[in-house]
């Protein structure tokens, strides 16, 4: 029996395959394990319970590493890094336990999107983890379950 | 260009933390650095394109530096790889 792990939508907006950011990044091939979201709203919200492994000190991404060892960045849009953190902030740390529906991070999208974009990743940074992964591409809501991963 | 295989001995392989040391690393270096692994080519200095790779313990990648100042990049972001211990 598999052990599962359901990751909930961080953000209201449009799911789309992660390829499809590789229109916009060029040369930065993202050949990972994930997908996009195209956010519909400034708040991003924890799609899992874990432990608070990563911010970065742009404030554009935070990685949540789960009970199972299972960790998952979420990386506020596209080449966000060299706004220096304009345009985002944090509600979370390192260290910090956060639940499902935790709010983590904010981006003022009409900002950002004047100088990169707000195509937002997301990526399953241990891979080697996942025996199967099975994404619902046609979820809209914030908070609603639309990734199914088998460990 | 200049290219150098290393070996990732990090027990996290390049998770979370070390990526954005290598990051950081990378990106005080004028030249393109990019590291491949698996066949799959990521940009050093985006942290989303490090970790997207999923580097494992245990796993030999290749630092890849084109620029002016490549082979001093090359060196410094392989020598950040072997020596991470976190």
């Amino acid at each position: 029996m598999d052990k599962k792990c359901e990751l909930y939508m961080p953000v209201a907006g449009e799911v789309i395959p992660l390829e499809e950011a590789n229109n916009y990044l060029k040369d930065d091939l993202l050949g990972g394990m994930g997908l996009c979201i195209i956010p519909d709203g400034d708040l991003f919200f924890a799609p899992v319970s874990g432990e608070v492994v990563l911010v970065s000190e742009t404030l554009n991404a935070v990685a949540i590493s789960t009970k199972d060892q299972l960790t998952i960045l979420i990386h506020l849009g596209l080449d966000t890094a060299k706004l220096g953190g304009r345009g985002f902030a944090s509600y979370v740390k390192e260290g910090d336990y956060v639940t499902v529906g935790d709010k983590l991070l904010y981006m003022d999208r009409d900002y950002v999107e004047l100088q990169a974009k707000i195509t937002t990743p997301m990526i399953i940074t241990t891979p080697d983890k996942v025996k199967e992964m099975n994404i619902n591409y046609k979820a809209t809501g914030a908070f609603v379950k639309f990734v199914e991963i088998s460990l | 260009m200049v290219s150098k295989d290393v070996a990732v001995k990090n027990p996290t392989g390049l998770h979370a933390r070390p990526a954005t040391l290598l990051v950081k690393k990378a990106s005080s270096f004028k030249s393109d650095v990019s590291v491949e692994y698996n066949g799959k080519k990521a940009n050093v200095k985006s942290l989303i394109g490090v970790l997207s790779l999923g580097v494992t313990k245990g796993a030999t990648i290749t630092v890849i530096a084109s620029g002016e100042d490549e082979e001093v990049a090359c060196e410094e972001v392989a020598k950040l790889i072997e020596t991470l211990e976190e």
